[in-house]
């Protein structure tokens, strides 16, 4: 695997431990979160390999989708083995895209707007647009 | 002990989650408690924002502890009760997070003029929590009119009610209140190993086929155990599991629908003294306990 | 000398300058007096079209207060700005072609789905409604309340310029409004007789008569008028 170091990459490492207050390095790579996580067959890139990318400074994590597909469960923080918070990370990284006014959803957009059915519980509605919208 | 508690619905209970709410008040009233709702309450703001420096997030849920806090005051409590799981998690982490965070709280405080300080001292319960801790499954096994004899139930748990681990309401991997609850119920509790899998959440809105994989891998084991229903305490997880379970119908990959419903519905029907029009909604509940000697 | 009656003057601040102008004045009269003639931002003059809403601080006070400018007067220290008008997401709706569904508001309006109830459109609100409220209301579908406390608005706009949701709070009033209106209000049989009355041509002969008559049968007509 080719890693691209950069220095807004390694901006990008201490931006993601700020915002989500975890220490990005206690990880060592066990994979533990990626086994568990329920969504991982929908994702680019495993979560063990993004933290990975944020170690190393390799601004190409912010274009997997990794974190967009991610369902905010929190069983990767329960299993980790070193008490990493693997979700607040992945809401790190969605943060340092929303902030920089990149959102995920637009909730005006046809394909959102055919989602909002009758049948659709509102809870899911409220926390897409949370999760995806700055 | 029993007593009337302070209850917060939020939005999917007052919507699509209708029934949950309607079954539940029903069982409390049987068990000889109420559950008042708040007077004025706001969304909880689902799902608990995880970044460090983001405060506008709590608003909401702070505004219900605080309707709580004056509600409590009447009711001579500080407990507030809520049926959905999403609202427990938020609510709780929360108040967790005001706990270990006074200067955040206090922060909040001095932004809400209008309202009175939140305090800190809310304690957050579920309905689960109350049956189990308050009423307890002996106490509701004494009050069962239908035994549940020979249905056999796969009690579905979620993420939001036991991660993460500072909020857990039951054990975060072998979790048993649901089961003992049903038990009581008469009921034949299902082990299901994917009991505490996530079902996707709102990727059904972002990535349909990221919730159809855990709604898989979650019943097909099910099934394969024979249950006859899903019984779960969330109502997104409720969606989920019908809504994915149909579209894999679809593809193939099930060949039958298992009913997943809530728990309070469950129990409406084995504790109401005259229950015969809650088993017409119910038909796939009622022609198996008749298959299996329960009616 | 007869001493002249003194109208005691106050100092206020209009685009940053600062004018004395009589206390007990408007804030709209007070700026007239200043000199400045209004093109926009005017309209009623008498606190019901919202056409005039102002944003001011006093004195030596960090907050931002908020007021029509035809029916709030003057303070010492007034820091003041007009708005000419919100930019506001209005959206285009059929009424025959929407229900009262509990997603119904949500539907027109997503951007509802993003209030962190923060409670900033309630504070700014010069006709003191309880925004917040219904624009919670409106997430859940309870369409009722939303039309009832939301029935004051005068659509000033302030609301929507505060919210950090970008939500435009007055629209999906007035949509929650009409909805209630149409859908859930009981209706007006008295005044739906009366309307299909007219419509069936009941006072075409009386109309026609007087079109018809002169102006002198039309004054002694007036003059013989039954007063009750």
């Amino acid at each position: 695997m080719v890693f691209t170091v950069s220095e807004k990459g390694l901006e990008l490492r201490k931006t993601v431990e700020e915002i989500s207050g975890e220490n990005i390095f206690k990880c060592y790579q066990c994979g533990k979160c990626s086994a568990t996580c329920p969504v991982v067959d929908s994702m680019d890139m495993a979560p063990n390999k993004i933290i990975r990318l944020v170690q190393i400074g390799d601004l190409d994590v912010l274009e997997q989708n990794t974190f967009w597909v991610c369902a905010a469960c929190f069983t990767c923080s329960a299993r980790c083995p070193r008490s990493v918070d693997i979700a607040k990370i992945m809401e790190g990284l969605r943060n340092v895209k929303l902030r920089n006014r990149q959102d995920f959803i637009n909730i005006y957009s046809k394909e959102f707007i055919e989602k909002l059915i009758e049948e659709i519980p509102q809870m899911a509605i409220v926390s897409a647009i949370k999760k995806g919208v700055w | 002990m029993v007593m009337d508690y302070p209850y917060y619905p939020g939005c999917t209970l007052k919507t699509t989650g209708k029934k949950d709410e309607e079954a539940a008040l029903e069982v409390a009233k049987l068990l000889g408690f109420e559950l008042k709702e708040l007077p004025t309450w706001t969304c909880c703001g689902v799902v608990y924002n995880l970044t460090s420096d983001v405060m506008a997030d709590h608003l909401s849920a702070t505004r219900t502890l605080i309707r709580a806090q004056e509600m409590g005051r009447e009711l001579n409590t500080n407990k507030l009760v809520t049926l959905c799981s999403m609202c427990y998690n938020v609510l709780k982490q929360v108040n967790l997070m005001y706990k270990n965070n006074p200067d955040k709280l206090k922060n909040v405080n001095l932004f809400m003029d209008t309202e009175e300080d939140y305090l800190g001292n809310i304690e957050i319960l579920h309905f689960l929590e109350v049956l189990y801790n308050d009423i307890g499954p002996e106490k509701i096994r004494e009050k069962v009119k239908t035994p549940l004899k020979g249905l056999k139930v796969d009690p579905y748990y979620g993420c939001m009610l036991l991660r993460p681990k500072t909020i857990a309401f039951d054990n975060q991997d072998a979790p048993h209140i649901m089961g003992d609850l049903l038990s009581a119920l008469g009921a034949t509790v299902i082990e299901n190993p994917m009991t505490v899998e996530c079902c996707g959440a709102h990727q059904i809105i972002t990535n349909k086929n990221a919730v159809l994989s855990c709604v898989e891998r979650i019943v097909t084991i099910s099934q394969k155990k024979g249950s006859d229903v899903i019984v779960t305490p969330c109502p997104l997880c409720q969606y989920n599991l019908t809504t994915g379970q149909k579209a894999l119908l679809e593809k193939g990959k099930i060949n039958h629908m298992t009913p997943v419903i809530y728990l309070s519905e469950l129990m409406r029907i084995s504790l109401a003294e005259n229950n015969e029009n809650y088993l017409k909604d119910y038909s796939f509940i009622k022609d198996k306990l008749q298959e299996r000697g329960g009616l | 000398m007869a001493e002249k009656n003194q109208i005691p003057l106050v100092s206020v601040f209009i685009m940053g300058k600062e004018y004395k102008v009589p206390s007990g004045l408007t804030l709209m009269k007070a700026m007239e007096y200043a000199g400045y003639r209004y093109t926009r931002g005017a309209g009623c003059r008498a606190g019901f079209c919202g056409a005039c809403a102002t944003i001011y601080r006093l004195k030596n006070d960090y907050k931002l207060k908020s007021a029509l400018a035809c029916q709030t007067t003057v303070t010492d220290g007034m820091y003041l700005v007009q708005l000419p008008f919100t930019p506001a997401n209005k959206q285009k709706y059929d009424m025959e072609k929407l229900n009262v569904a509990h997603n119904a508001l949500l539907k027109e309006y997503p951007e509802i789905a993003r209030c962190i109830s923060c409670n900033s459109c309630t504070k700014v609100c010069p006709q003191e409604l309880k925004v917040m409220d219904y624009v919670q209301a409106s997430l859940r579908g309870d369409i009722e309340k939303a039309a009832n406390l939301s029935f004051d608005c005068v659509q000033c706009g302030l609301c929507a310029f505060r919210c950090p949701a970008e939500i435009t709070q007055y629209h999906v009033g007035q949509l929650a409004r009409r909805l209630y209106g149409k859908f859930v209000a009981p209706k007006a049989m008295h005044t739906e007789d009366a309307v299909n009355k007219v419509n069936s041509g009941i006072t075409k002969q009386e109309i026609s008569k007087l079109k018809s008559m002169g102006l002198a049968e039309i004054k002694d007509l007036y003059k013989k008028r039954s007063i009750e």
